[in-house]
């Protein structure tokens, strides 16, 4: 195998010119340089979409994107926060219902 | 009011859609709140449900605390004639079980979806009588 892949290379010998020498700064641009570059751009390629997407939700991870509502009276403007004090006086009077669930 | 960054601006695009249209078949305000919640989650559900004003008796609010990975839906008291408390929770384990999965816009709309169909879907009356 190893003999095989080197095939080429012993034939040069043969064929004539191996070409002149290569300086140090083309021998690092060839076998630190190219690769080096592949793999930014396979790395890049990889990480696009997640980048598009942005932060997605994990369960289990500390929540960080802070609050949204939507539908709530916010939306006319006004921090989210802002449960006035009457509002939350009327909770008793509500005879509403509902439900609850965990995940 | 900004999305934050918890949603994509199309992941928005699609709750706010879910819940107007929720909102033009049943007639039923629909509101989604996501974030920390202050002391116990029901609680301020309540809250938030209240502050909705004039508009809390037909309003159903759901309530998304990702960080403690809890679900809950407040309905009014004219809301819950059509969203019964057995509806609202098919809705919440639909969600919660989205939410497990990561997918929290997709839990969302499709929770609203669920409420807002079986709110529209009419009633039957004397449906104990007859057998």
């Amino acid at each position: 195998m190893l003999l095989a892949t080197a095939g080429p290379a012993l034939a040069i010998g043969e064929r004539g010119d191996p070409g002149g020498h290569m300086s140090w700064v083309q021998t690092l641009l060839v076998f630190a340089g190219i690769p080096l570059a592949t793999a930014a751009v396979i790395a890049f390629l990889v990480l696009l979409p997640s980048m598009v997407r942005g932060p997605r939700y994990r369960p289990g991870r500390p929540w960080t994107s802070g609050a949204v509502w939507f539908g709530g009276p916010a939306e006319a403007g006004g921090p989210v926060s802002a449960v006035s004090a009457e509002a939350a006086a009327s909770v008793a009077t509500i005879e509403g219902g509902g439900a609850s669930a965990r995940w | 009011m900004p999305a934050g960054d918890a949603f994509t601006p199309r992941q928005a695009d699609q709750i706010r859609q879910a819940l107007a249209s929720a909102r033009a078949e049943t007639g039923l305000h629909f509101s989604v709140y996501i974030g920390p919640a202050e002391g116990d989650a029901r609680e301020h559900a309540t809250r938030l449900h209240a502050s909705l004003g004039a508009e809390a008796p037909s309003a159903v609010l759901v309530l998304v605390e990702p960080e403690r990975r809890r679900v809950e839906i407040v309905t009014g008291e004219i809301a819950r004639r059509r969203v019964d408390d057995r509806a609202a929770g098919l809705a919440s384990l639909s969600m919660a079980t989205s939410f497990a999965g990561g997918d929290l816009a997709g839990g969302i709309t499709n929770g609203v979806r669920m409420m807002a169909q079986s709110a529209s879907r009419p009633r039957v009356l004397h449906e104990h009588d007859a057998g």
